[in-house]
């Protein structure tokens, strides 16, 4: 084979030499932030993977993802308001908007824990960024939101739900709620490399938790003095957080959001705190 | 042994910069006694009186540094921790105690195509398992022609990657995983991929990153080719650093190490060792080694008995079953090697014997005496040869008959550095040195890897003796013999002949004064047997020993 002078463009002599010191004195907390940001790039393609090859070999390709929450949302729209008869207004946003937010935090969790499962032999075999596996699925879950919130407009539009400048809002709740979400998957699949069943449990909880949170019904059919509980569910304030701007045509009030924000911030930080501790101990685990 | 004196070791002279640097490295799993998976059985073992832990040391304390650009091999058996420093060093593992570090990019060439999903298309896969690699996206790009001229996959590259073939899958992971050079390269095994010509395109680049200053680890139980490819090595023993050094040198005591074992196991019988223990004391080596003892004479033939048996070759060699292979020599012209032999073995059965002697074959073409002395009581023998063929031939030997204690080397004599390739108590030169344009210089390479002897096989030339003028008329200079130009260009192209179309063939006077002037202690022209050869016999060809 003749040289091949262009083999090295990466490895050209500007580049600066990386140097690896286990030694190295750092908060694991800022580690784990720094080495995230340098694989980037990495969490794009798999984020993109993901989005790909869930749609590749299907015939409706990502239409299945606009489709399906429209036939979920006619399904509980007819269940709800035909057969028990909610007198909530405008139904169909309530429950489909309800049902994005909840789909958004419920995938994002649980497919944290399978990418760490999938990608748990990758880990052990090449260096990567331990966190990478949840902000993969948080990233996934995120794009599967966006596209989502096409039908609910389509269904908002249709149904004859105004829509108003508020919705321009509407970043700031999926932000809270992501980093909700991000915390919670960080010790779940911290868990999960440890005890198996947990992946399991967390599925079973997660049905209790969805209903234990207004999203299919209205929050006016449970009774008064159990409204106390809903203060204790984070998904409840993240949910009128979402909801508001967009159903209810106003900004959510400032104790919601503050609920929202103290919740967000609180989980994430303990969350990452919990998993950067134990980061370098998942490879002797997994 | 250079492990015994670390100082010797740590002021060594060579004074390139460490790439990777291990100090005190201490790995140390920590795992539940009984197997933990579910948070139920966790909450039952804390209930009846918490959970106890067992502590297992993968690695202790391993202190040693591998230089820019050196070939470094790390040997020792299964279980023996190298796949946990291979860990510790590309950062997978964070050791327990001590520190690594590792200067520059580490390339795993282990991991080909790691993350690859079979239903992307071999374009998206590039990117995927190149920043899997940690390259940039922006890099990839730049890369991103190289990658599929090199794979050579431009017609399938927007195809899904699960209508690609192994092999071109696996073309796809070397190219992406070598499309920059890496400081440190990580492998274990020679790789074979895909057809010949890709990996002679392999083996291109590979050779391209060493001279550019790329720094190659070696992570192996193949002894043979740690021997092979390896300029320093590291034997690891149970997590701990038993030898470090040339490669020679640590392979002898790899050796020595193992028929230790293989002494202590037959000798002893101790109980009181667990289960555990017992099968990390014995090397799958010394299993092996019970099996060839146990071959009967003319036993059903192995299939690379068999495919010995179908070729004819420039020896005959005893097979396990008993057979013998073919020879493409005349009866009368094959019992050269015999005499050979004989002489060989007389020679070297006056050696003392109370440490187990070594031999380098230099030369070694089908690898026939390194095959004898591996036979008789030599506990290492290495033979190199400059022709790749002939070293595949004595390979396919080496594995009929199982040897441990032979290894092939694909290495030309004048590529060798004796300082750091280690020294061996015999050294063969065997029909050789009439063959080469710089037999002085063949013959201080073979002194310089000797410990006890050196035996060169010699045919004579005519030669001239006398004075002649030197530099005026009256200033004479002593000719001390003289060698002869031999056209070599008929043999240059065969597997036994030199690998230059000249050589200087010394005559008899020529030889065995620069042999003592070399500062051979003892040069002995070794009797032929009654039974020799012709040329043996009229004294045209002879074996000279050079004692040290």
């Amino acid at each position: 084979m003749s040289p091949n002078p262009s083999v090295a463009p990466a490895g050209s002599e500007t580049r600066e030499i990386p140097v690896y010191d286990s030694a190295r004195r750092q908060l694991p907390i800022i580690t784990e932030v720094r080495e995230l940001i340098a694989y980037r790039d990495l969490l794009f393609q798999m984020i993109a993977r993901n989005i790909k090859t869930r749609y590749k070999r299907s015939v409706l390709g990502i239409l299945w993802t606009l489709l399906n929450p429209l036939l979920m949302m006619m399904v509980l729209t007819f269940v709800f308001s035909e057969v028990f008869r909610f007198r909530t207004h405008h139904y169909a946003a309530y429950a489909l908007s309800g049902l994005v937010l909840w789909n958004f935090f419920s995938q994002a969790t649980s497919g944290a824990m399978s990418e760490l499962m999938w990608g748990g032999s990758l880990m052990n075999r090449i260096y990567l960024p331990r966190a990478i596996f949840a902000a993969t699925a948080l990233g996934t879950s995120l794009v599967n939101l966006l596209l989502s919130l096409i039908p609910l407009l389509i269904i908002m539009v249709v149904t004859g739900v105004p829509i108003r400048g508020t919705i321009l809002f509407l970043p700031i709740p999926i932000l809270l709620t992501a980093m909700f979400a991000l915390g919670v998957a960080l010790v779940l699949s911290t868990m999960a490399v440890y005890f198996a069943d947990v992946v399991e449990m967390y599925q079973i909880f997660l049905t209790a938790w969805m209903y234990f949170t207004p999203i299919i019904y209205p929050k006016e059919i449970v009774p008064r003095k159990l409204y106390l509980l809903f203060n204790f569910n984070p998904m409840y304030h993240l949910l009128e957080a979402f909801r508001a701007p967009l159903y209810q045509t106003s900004l959510a009030g400032p104790k919601t959001l503050a609920a929202a924000a103290v919740v967000a911030f609180l989980t994430l930080g303990i969350g990452w705190w919990i998993f950067a501790r134990k980061a370098d101990e998942l490879a002797y685990r997994i | 042994m250079a492990t015994s004196e670390p100082q010797r070791e740590a002021k060594a002279e060579d004074e390139r910069a460490a790439v990777i640097r291990l100090e005190q490295v201490t790995v140390e799993y920590r795992a539940p006694r009984e197997r933990i998976r579910t948070i139920k059985e966790y909450a039952i073992r804390l209930l009846q009186g918490g959970v106890k832990h067992e502590e297992f040391q993968a690695l202790r304390n391993v202190t040693f540094d591998v230089r820019e650009g050196e070939v470094f091999g790390v040997i020792g058996h299964n279980g023996a921790g190298k796949s946990t420093l291979l860990k510790v060093i590309s950062r997978v593992l964070k050791p327990t105690g001590g520190r690594v570090q590792v200067r520059g990019r580490v390339a795993p060439l282990l991991e080909l195509g790691a993350g690859f999903h079979p239903e992307l298309s071999g374009r998206e896969n590039i990117f995927l398992n190149g920043t899997l690699l940690g390259f940039k996206r922006a890099e990839i790009e730049a890369m991103f022609d190289d990658i599929v001229d090199f794979a050579d996959l431009w017609e399938f590259i927007d195809a899904p990657l699960r209508t690609y073939s192994t092999g071109m899958g696996m073309r796809l992971g070397f190219a992406v995983a070598t499309a920059a050079r890496p400081d440190v390269l990580i492998v274990d095994e020679v790789l074979a991929v895909g057809d010949e010509h890709f990996q002679d395109k392999c083996a291109a680049r590979m050779a391209e990153f060493r001279q550019s200053g790329t720094t190659v680890l070696l992570v192996t139980h193949d002894v043979g080719l740690a021997l092979s490819i390896c300029d320093r090595a590291a034997l690891l023993d149970h997590g701990a650093l038993k030898a470090i050094g040339p490669v020679g040198e640590v392979v002898e005591e790899y050796h020595k190490a193992i028929t230790e074992s293989r002494g202590a196991a037959r000798s002893s019988k101790t109980p009181a060792q667990t289960p555990a223990e017992t099968l990390a004391a014995v090397p799958v080596e010394a299993e092996k080694a019970a099996v060839v003892q146990t071959i009967s004479p003319m036993a059903e033939l192995t299939p690379l008995e068999a495919l010995a048996l179908e070729r004819r070759w420039f020896y005959r060699f005893d097979l396990p079953s008993g057979r013998q292979t073919d020879c493409t020599l005349p009866p009368e012209v094959a019992a050269i090697h015999d005499t050979r032999w004989k002489m060989i073995e007389n020679a070297v059965a006056d050696l003392d014997r109370s440490a187990s002697l070594t031999a380098l074959d230099i030369g070694c073409n089908q690898g026939f005496f390194s095959f004898k002395l591996a036979q008789s009581d030599f506990r290492h023998v290495v033979g190199i040869d400059a022709r790749a063929v002939n070293i595949q031939d004595a390979d396919l030997i080496r594995r009929a008959w199982q040897l441990d204690n032979l290894h092939f080397r694909h290495l030309d004599v004048f590529r060798i550095n004796p300082k750091q390739f280690g020294q061996f108590d015999v050294v063969l030169l065997l029909g050789l040195i009439f063959q080469t344009e710089n037999p002085i210089g063949m013959l201080r390479l073979a002194k310089d890897l000797a410990r006890r002897m050196v035996i060169v096989e010699a045919q004579y030339a005519i030669e001239a003796c006398g004075d002649f003028s030197w530099g005026s008329k009256n200033s004479k200079k002593e000719a001390h013999g003289s060698f002869a130009v031999i056209d070599q260009t008929a043999e240059k192209d065969s597997t036994v002949g030199g690998l230059s179309d000249l050589s200087l063939c010394p005559g008899k006077e020529a030889l065995l004064w620069t042999m003592q002037r070399l500062g051979f202690s003892r040069v002995e022209v070794l009797p032929p047997p009654p039974d020799a050869y012709e040329q043996f016999a009229g004294g045209h060809r002879a074996l000279i020993a050079g004692y040290l």
